[in-house]
């Protein structure tokens, strides 16, 4: 017996993860991109003339993304300058094969790539980092640091609006994550389809948006099948041991129930708010590198810091850090007043020089 | 994916103090026998005194009860709700100064309609047990629902009659319309709907019988996987609702959890401590064994306890982030006729919260006719 697809005549090839709908191959393609333009044009994700990046990892959502907007900026006329950018972690066996996908890409759908690496920004790249930190919590490094990688390159790039591939089980996962772990702040701002302002202004950030919140992850594996797309699919050689593999496996599980669940959970994570009297911290700027920052330092320049002293452990728990900073200004004013130098890469001569009270 | 065990290097658990074989008790010295918290090794008498501890700062902290009050214990001779019935007790028992100023009576809801009609052994020891303790205490079918009055649906044991409850009316009726309303109902929600009907069995017996405030055994660990279960099923802006103290969703009624602070496991210990008998009836997951992972209750029951065994404060965490959250406040227009909670949409022409809507959505045909049975 066959299955007739749902919307036209022609023999059902797949059953879509997200409805349980029987549909053709081409049906499911028009579906799925006017699904993403549906969800572009309902928040009003763009503006014309807007120059986009495109944040590219070679992996399946950076290229389904790419693909995708590239066909719908065609069709409907966004107007859109689309840029493709990544960040090169340093990761070998993992990164540099996945940015080979990614310069295919740049060749074959014409999008310029700009390709930013940690070793130049930070003079670490992570096969170091994890060499000096072992293979548990490097997770924390490599995204914070791939967090502010793709912030400069924006701005280096001058691009109005940063896309990311992030599907509707990685935001799943983030929403259970951020209550595992009782992360009440990113709780309520992690489902949101735009962050960031929107009106730019000098020294904000770039927006960032998801145009795939609300796209199943098992789809876009399904549409690049279809497509035909190169894109590079080997999980992170260093990432087994992270956290969020549970929050993964149990997305699956759930979704495995009731496929609507990461919907849900989607939507109970747009619609939580925190208590008035919730502790919520305070967004202002790192004094080092001016990035946006909940303290005084930002969270990359504590990695980094931790990293650059040989203590990198030091810098991931959570209360030492103000202590420890304060610690290290203290020395180093001591050293100072004694008449040795201090080289400045503590940041204890900003501190100083902001003069900031920060206990 | 790739999970801790498929990487070739050692496997990583998450590093949790390990307190010492025969350590002291962190309180006076003693040897310790029990490790209530994380790393807390406690001796009996100092895990007995901390428990009564909790039990009477969560109680007081609220300073909801008033002087003399008739308070409604919801019971149902499981481990919670023996160890709440023991507390109780103890308080009332105490000396003066310490002593509980409200007045309990007890409440068990016979749920045996749905599960074949098995009042046994095992309830007749359970009626004894609530005797001898000497509360009055109401026997109520959770058929009786459906029924118009529930003063003729109850059974009292003011006095010390012992031995198998006499209903004056046959609710045969009733009991086939409920078991219709479960059948209709997707197995995965079978348990949800089995808790709203006995929520709202409570609140319709409190205002018949003018109670204003319930007394409910849920504990920390249950009522942190019940959050994120709320949030798996779209419940998210009311997930408060379901984790703090005073539950005031029904007007004019409390609904509370003085237990709400304890994991399971210290119950445990402090029944078994007490040498305290609890009583298993049947329920969903004991007669339906297989149904463990086909319930999204059950697939969070399992992943949480699994993140709990190698991070011990998971639960907790989950817990305070469940209190960080605030209720939803947009006035009382948009209460959903099933949960009865406000809901965050402001103009639809549904009387349903997001989470109802789904599940009505999922459940097959003759369920959707039966359901404004369930709006009263």
């Amino acid at each position: 017996m066959t299955v007739q697809c749902k919307y036209c005549e022609k023999r059902a090839q797949l059953k879509r993860p997200k409805t349980g709908h029987a549909v053709c191959k081409s049906c499911f393609c028009s579906i799925f991109e006017e699904e993403v333009h549906q969800v572009i044009t309902e928040y009003g994700l763009f503006r014309k003339g807007d120059v986009v990046g495109i944040g590219a990892s070679g992996g399946k959502d950076s290229t389904v993304l790419a693909y995708v907007l590239n066909e719908l900026n065609k069709r409907h006329s966004y107007g859109l300058k689309l840029h493709l950018v990544s960040v090169d972690e340093g990761i070998t066996g993992y990164r540099d094969d996945s940015l080979q996908s990614v310069k295919r890409n740049e060749s074959e759908y014409a999008i310029p790539l700009t390709v930013v690496s940690y070793k130049e920004l930070y003079g670490w790249t992570m096969d170091e980092i994890v060499k000096e930190i072992g293979r548990r919590n490097n997770c924390t490094f490599c995204g914070v640091f791939r967090r502010q990688a793709l912030d400069r390159a924006a701005l280096k790039l001058h691009v109005n609006k940063l896309v990311t591939g992030h599907n509707a089980d990685d935001i799943a996962e983030t929403v259970i994550m951020n209550t595992l772990r009782g992360d009440i702040a990113r709780l309520q701002r992690c489902t949101n389809i735009v962050t960031g302002s929107e009106s730019l202004e000098e020294g904000d950030l770039v927006p960032r948006c998801k145009p795939f919140k609300f796209v199943y992850e098992k789809e876009i594996v399904l549409y690049a099948y279809h497509k035909k797309l190169d894109y590079f699919s080997t999980e992170c050689i260093y990432s087994p041991n992270a956290y969020r593999g549970y929050a993964r496996s149990y997305i699956k599980d759930l979704e495995r129930v009731h496929p609507h669940a990461i919907i849900d959970i989607i939507q109970s994570g747009d619609h939580m708010t925190a208590r008035v009297d919730a502790k919520m911290p305070t967004r202002i700027e790192c004094t080092r590198c001016h990035y946006i920052s909940s303290q005084i330092l930002c969270k990359a320049c504590i990695l980094l810091d931790g990293l650059n002293s040989g203590k990198p452990r030091l810098s991931l728990t959570k209360a030492s850090r103000p202590l420890a900073v304060s610690k290290e200004v203290c020395s180093k004013k001591d050293k100072v007043s004694k008449g040795k130098e201090c080289s400045g890469s503590c940041g204890c001569a900003e501190i100083q020089g902001n003069d900031i009270n920060y206990f | 994916m790739a999970t801790c065990n498929d990487n070739d290097d050692k496997v990583e658990t998450f590093t949790t103090a390990k307190p010492k074989l025969y350590s002291k008790c962190v309180k006076c010295g003693n040897k310790a026998s029990i490790i209530a918290r994380i790393k807390d090794a406690m001796c009996i008498g100092c895990f007995d005194a901390y428990y009564v501890h909790k039990f009477r700062a969560a109680l007081g902290k609220s300073r909801l009860f008033l002087n003399e009050e008739r308070v409604l214990l919801a019971y149902s001779g499981g481990i919670n709700s023996v160890s709440l019935l023991s507390m109780v007790k103890r308080g009332l028992d105490e000396s003066s100064h310490k002593k509980l100023q409200f007045l309990v009576d007890v409440i068990f809801i016979d749920e045996g309609c749905l599960f074949g009609d098995t009042w046994n052994s095992e309830n007749i020891l359970m009626i004894e047990n609530l005797t001898t303790l000497g509360f009055r205490f109401y026997i109520l079918k959770l058929e009786s629902y459906l029924h118009p009055s529930l003063k003729l649906c109850i059974q009292t044991f003011d006095t010390l009659t012992i031995g198998w409850p006499v209903y004056t009316i046959h609710l045969e009726c009733e009991k086939s319309r409920l078991l219709k309303i479960f059948e209709s109902c997707h197995s995965s929600n079978k348990q949800q709907l089995l808790e709203l009907i006995r929520y709202k069995l409570l609140t319709k017996f409190a205002y018949e019988f003018g109670y204003n405030k319930i007394l409910m055994g849920d504990n920390a660990t249950r009522l942190s996987t019940q959050l994120l279960h709320g949030i798996c099923r779209g419940k998210g802006s009311l997930a408060n609702y379901d984790i703090t103290f005073a539950d005031t969703r029904f007007p004019g009624l409390y609904f509370c959890r003085p237990m709400r602070e304890f994991l399971a496991k210290e119950i445990v210990f402090s029944v078994n401590i007490s040498k305290l008998k609890y009583f298993n009836f049947p329920n969903f997951d004991s007669v339906n064994r297989s149904a463990n992972k086909s319930s999204i209750f059950h697939v969070t029951e399992d992943f949480l306890a699994e993140l709990h065994s190698l991070q011990p404060f998971t639960t907790s965490t989950v817990f305070r982030t469940g209190n960080k959250l605030s209720p939803l406040n947009t006035g009382q227009s948009n209460i959903c006729a099933l949960c009865m909670l406000t809901h965050e949409y402001s103009i639809t022409n549904t009387t349903l919260c997001y989470s109802c809507q789904r599940i009505c959505d999922n459940v097959k045909g003759e369920f959707v006719t039966l359901l404004p049975i369930l709006f009263m």
